[in-house]
């Protein structure tokens, strides 16, 4: 974007983004609050709740299962949406957009249905408060996403460049690997990073199968806001903040944020 | 007319015994659509041979069947008079060169033109070497180790060709490989790749819309309606003597006067009557065609030496660098173009001027006029 914007358009741009970012923003102060409860300003400033933050066993291993519990889903999200997203991309066969529109259903459906739907299958074959039970939930809703943004990385990749692969001498997994994958890999960066966040982040579904044996940090943080008010949660949120600018960082520094999307 | 004439020239399977490539009965269809219908050519050794044609006369299609990215309907396609219809593509040992490069944007100029030569294992210096020497054929050396991104179209198209050239491919096949470039670097690169596959002597198929391209670059030329072959032979063929009024009208300027056959060698047009020596055996109605080019324009009461005369008036001149274009309206109200070369001692004409024509009856040609 060369062009110059206008200077209104800048100003109403300007306060969507306070909008958006204000109460985010809020929860920096917050985090340094001597008190005991979340009030704003806080009457005094400490590090207390971020000493407290490592005490607390419950929230740390809450966030060491969603940690590990994103990186399998994205794993698991990229090994199932790569050949699914080249399949409806580059093949033709009967049932191929029906195949798009039920991989990318969940989308339009609520979490709170989808969960309730989960719960209802888990319970009968035993994969509430499992971790198994939590990466297939997830991948409910990560694999729309994943196969979504792959789909897109795939159409705009000219087919000839494959033909002329196969012209010289490439089988197909052979021009897959060395052709494909490799220009496809910013919709790869790009699913992937998408994947693990919005894992990372799922609460309404997670509710729904989480247990006493396994709970994940969002659902956590979510019980913690509703039986105590103390600005423990604004520092967790301040690590969550900064966690989730990391890896938006990381997508833009290896390519660029809106190649990955898809834009160009 | 156009089912019956295609095969004067080429008698199925004639040629088989020589051929590097042959098609034989080859056909595509896409769905109710016949892209391709009963095609038969043959390509010797070391031809380059055109498929021109407008678009949409499955010139294209023809190719990617050649090379395997699209599956023939029907028909047969043999190298060295070696069935390879079912074979994949990357079996078919075919150097493809397209309209927009396809190059790996992910690799250097260098790692595109080995990327065959490691599909084939080559040894690494065997590799190394074949491919330095791919790159200085296109004179291009000295750019191995850029990304084809940073390149002009007509080093991308040269990459590409000495991608498809260093495999050593038992057959070029080029798809419309100039008509990205601008007008001048097309000339240029037309003389190197017609230079560049004569001294390999790489027997080539050469798809192209633009018949200047076919005309100038190829030993022979297929030209395609409508999925059909309308004729195939050397460039003065398909010039000088068009199978069909649609190979007329196609390649090269031709003027289309309706007429009728008095005898063999009399038409009459609108009252005025004209010789030929290119009449095939049509009468009752016809279409008389005149190249604009083999007209020429005297000034009236120059006495007259067997040829077809016709007078007329000058409605328009156009001046376009070496040629001038001319528009002839004669008596009755038709019109005719005609071209002079410009300079030298040919004079020219302007609006108003009253002139006469005169063509040879050799360049009068001579359609059936359903066609």
């Amino acid at each position: 974007m060369e062009q110059k914007n206008s200077i209104p358009f800048t100003i109403v741009v300007g306060l969507l983004f306070i909008f958006l970012l204000a109460p985010v923003l809020l929860v920096f102060p917050m985090s340094f609050s001597g008190d005991s409860f979340m009030s704003f300003p806080p009457s005094s400033w400490s590090l207390r709740w971020y000493e407290a933050l490592p005490q607390n066993r419950v929230l740390i291993n809450a966030l060491w299962t969603s940690l590990g519990l994103a990186s399998v889903v994205t794993i698991l999200s990229l090994v199932i949406a790569i050949p699914a997203a080249y399949a409806i991309a580059r093949m033709d066969f009967f049932g191929r957009e029906a195949l798009f529109a039920l991989f990318t259903a969940p989308l339009l459906l609520p979490s709170i249905v989808l969960g309730l739907a989960i719960l209802i299958v888990f319970v009968g074959v035993g994969l509430i408060s499992t971790f198994p039970g939590l990466v297939l939930a997830h991948l409910v809703v990560t694999l729309p996403y994943a196969l979504r943004v792959l789909a897109t990385a795939l159409s705009t990749l000219p087919h000839q460049v494959e033909e002329a692969a196969s012209s010289l001498g490439a089988t197909p997994f052979t021009v897959f690997r060395r052709v494909t994958l490799p220009l496809m890999t910013p919709g790869i960066v790009a699913a992937a990073a998408l994947a693990f966040l919005v894992s990372f982040d799922e609460v309404v579904i997670s509710l729904f199968v989480v247990g006493p044996r396994i709970t994940t940090l969002p659902v956590e943080l979510y019980r913690y806001v509703d039986t105590r008010a103390d600005p423990l949660v604004a520092a967790a949120s301040v690590f969550l903040i900064l966690g989730t600018v990391a890896v938006v960082l990381i997508v833009e520094r290896t390519m660029g944020l809106n190649k990955a999307v898809g834009k160009s | 007319m156009l089912a019956t004439s295609p095969v004067a020239t080429q008698a199925p399977g004639a040629e088989e015994g020589d051929a590097h490539l042959l098609l034989d009965h080859l056909q595509k269809s896409f769905g109710d659509f016949q892209a391709v219908e009963d095609l038969n050519v043959s390509v010797r050794r070391g031809e380059l041979i055109a498929l021109l044609g407008p678009s949409g006369c499955g010139k294209t299609t023809t190719l990617r069947m050649i090379a395997g990215l699209s599956s023939a309907t029907s028909g047969r396609i043999l190298v060295d008079g070696r069935e390879i219809q079912s074979l994949p593509a990357h079996d078919r040992d075919m150097g493809l060169v397209f309209q927009s490069y396809a190059l790996f944007p992910h690799m250097s100029v260098e790692r595109n033109v080995a990327f065959g030569l490691e599909m084939r294992g080559i040894a690494r210096d065997q590799l190394k070497a074949r491919v330095a020497k791919a790159l200085e054929l296109v004179q291009l050396g000295h750019l191995a180790q850029r990304r084809p991104r940073e390149l002009s179209g007509g080093q991308q198209q040269r990459v590409a060709l000495a991608r498809a050239l260093v495999i050593e491919p038992s057959i070029l096949l080029l798809d419309e490989p100039l008509s990205n470039l601008d007008a001048k670097l097309r000339d240029q690169m037309r003389v190197e790749i017609r230079d560049i596959q004569q001294r390999l002597g790489i027997t080539s198929v050469f798809v192209t819309h633009d018949q200047v391209e076919a005309l100038s670059m190829c030993d022979r030329i297929a030209v395609m309606d409508k999925g059909r072959l309308a004729q195939i032979g050397t460039p003065q063929d398909i010039y000088e003597r068009p199978a069909t009024p649609f190979v007329a009208e196609f390649v090269g300027r031709i003027n289309k006067l309706p007429g009728q056959m008095r005898d063999n060698s009399t038409i009459t047009v609108a009252e005025r009557t004209f010789k030929t020596t290119r009449n095939v055996g049509e009468s009752g109605d016809v279409t008389m065609m005149i190249r604009p080019h083999r007209i020429e324009m005297v000034k009236r009461g120059t006495p007259s030496d067997g040829r077809n005369v016709a007078h007329g008036t000058i409605a328009r001149a156009t001046y376009v660098g070496d040629i001038l274009e001319y528009s002839v309206e004669l008596t009755d109200g038709v019109t005719l173009a005609v071209e002079t070369a410009t300079g030298g001692h040919s004079r020219t004409f302007s609006h108003g001027d009253e002139v006469e024509l005169r063509w040879s009856p050799d360049d009068t040609i001579v359609f059936g006029a359903q066609a």
